[in-house]
């Protein structure tokens, strides 16, 4: 598979107006190094070379399929980039389904 | 592997954390965009310079090497990928003003006999030099099927050295046989020597685009700044006649001083932040906040994005 890369999708001018979100920050925060839990911090990393490098480097594992996704609970094979982020949507919508459902379950043992 | 070395980045804040965590003080590395007398000057004093260029095996070099100074430290590179810190050593450990630190004056007694291949192996086997340089390892982000590079062309680059030894300028390269004696020069003009000779190998290889770099080891500015700001003021409340005739100029040069001490303190919290940010993986925070931007219904513009950018391309 071939197309944009993650770096081209992830441009700064993209993700900055997203990572201004406060909920987001706190639930990054731990995913970040120690040094760098702060809102400044994580509005530069979006342009900074060292996350784009990373960024580059995971999408070519990512499209020549050497990366297993099995980790992320993405079945392993090779992705292009569109994807790869459609499968989290779908991750995520059925993860919503499901904790929809034991919501309901805990409501009607009460 | 515990005992391989892993490649690090040629960038001036690297390779002065590099050599902080070696434990030797007081110098750092400064990129050098131009070869000519007022740049060299602002980094003066200079302990010796490093060139990075893409290594290419067709080049060849009949250069006879000198053995006859039993002073120089030279090591044969016998590991690849440690010709960054193996280039700093070339430098550092031949430069007796430098306080090297416990490790590396150990390592330098240690290894004082040895011929050039067991002074290179003695590097690959000790353990705290190694350590320092592998703490730059970028990290291995995600499990990778494929042991092999995604780039089997990626390119080989590699580092020498150039410093002043008892009078001499030399040349250090570890796949060389032996140091290369460039002729006489003293610790005042020993940059003017090595400028053409530096300035020939830029031509050579700028001739076929190859990339090249040069890094400069110099006293620590930071140091030098505030050195020279506690001269100043030691003279300025020393005699205070002095101070009515030409305070003004005193407290002018002071102000500015401060003003370079706050570039550095600057400058060294930037390459601070970047090396923090070389050894972090962000693939974790990359997922999670995919999976937020999923979860809040947002993914499905950059989804849209990336399929334009798709079937523009």
């Amino acid at each position: 598979p071939s197309g944009p890369s993650l770096a081209e999708v992830l441009k700064p001018e993209t993700i900055v107006p997203l990572l201004r979100n406060r909920d987001i920050q706190e639930r990054l925060a731990e995913y970040l190094p120690q040094e760098h839990r702060h809102e400044e911090a994580i509005l530069e990393l979006a342009s900074s070379p060292q996350f784009q490098q990373q960024l580059e480097t995971f999408s070519e594992a990512l499209q020549s399929g050497q990366l297993n996704l099995n980790a992320f609970g993405i079945p392993h094979s090779a992705l292009t980039v569109a994807d790869f982020l459609k499968s989290i949507q779908t991750m995520s919508s059925a993860e919503e389904g499901k904790s929809g459902e034991t919501d309901k379950g805990g409501e009607a043992e009460k | 592997m515990s005992d391989s070395w892993t490649t690090i980045e040629s960038d001036p804040g690297v390779f002065t954390e590099l050599i902080e965590s070696f434990g030797t003080k007081g110098v750092q590395v400064e990129e050098i965009y131009s070869l000519d007398k007022d740049t060299l000057a602002s980094v003066a004093p200079v302990y010796g310079l490093i060139f990075l260029f893409k290594w290419n095996q067709d080049h060849r070099d009949r250069r006879e090497v000198d053995h006859s100074n039993p002073n120089v430290f030279f090591a044969s590179q016998v590991v690849n990928n440690a010709c960054a810190t193996q280039a700093l050593l070339s430098i550092l450990l031949n430069r007796p003003e430098v306080d090297l630190g416990e490790d590396l004056n150990t390592f330098k007694q240690f290894t004082k006999e040895f011929a050039p291949d067991m002074k290179g192996l003695a590097i690959s086997n000790c353990e705290s030099i190694r350590n320092a340089h592998n703490s730059f390892s970028r990290p291995e982000p995600f499990a990778v099927e494929d042991s092999k590079s995604s780039k089997p062309s990626q390119d080989v680059y590699h580092f020498i050295s150039y410093v002043p030894i008892d009078g001499k300028l030399w040349e250090l390269d570890g796949l060389k046989a032996g140091p290369i004696n460039l002729g006489e020069c003293t610790d005042e003009n020993w940059l003017d020597k090595v400028c053409p000779v530096i300035m020939k190998r830029i031509e050579q290889y700028s001739q076929s685009e190859i990339r090249f770099n040069l890094l400069a080891l110099i006293k620590n500015k930071m140091d030098l700044y505030r050195a020279r700001i506690a001269e100043l003021e030691a003279a300025r409340g020393g005699d205070q006649s002095a101070m009515e005739v030409d305070g003004g100029g005193l407290d002018e040069e002071i102000a500015e001083l401060r003003q370079r001490v706050a570039q550095e303190e600057e400058k060294r919290a930037r390459w601070r932040d970047e090396n923090i940010r070389r050894k972090h993986n962000y693939i974790p925070f990359l997922f999670n906040f995919l999976r937020i931007l999923a979860e809040k219904k947002q993914l499905k513009a950059l989804i849209e994005k990336a399929q334009e950018l798709q079937s523009s391309s």
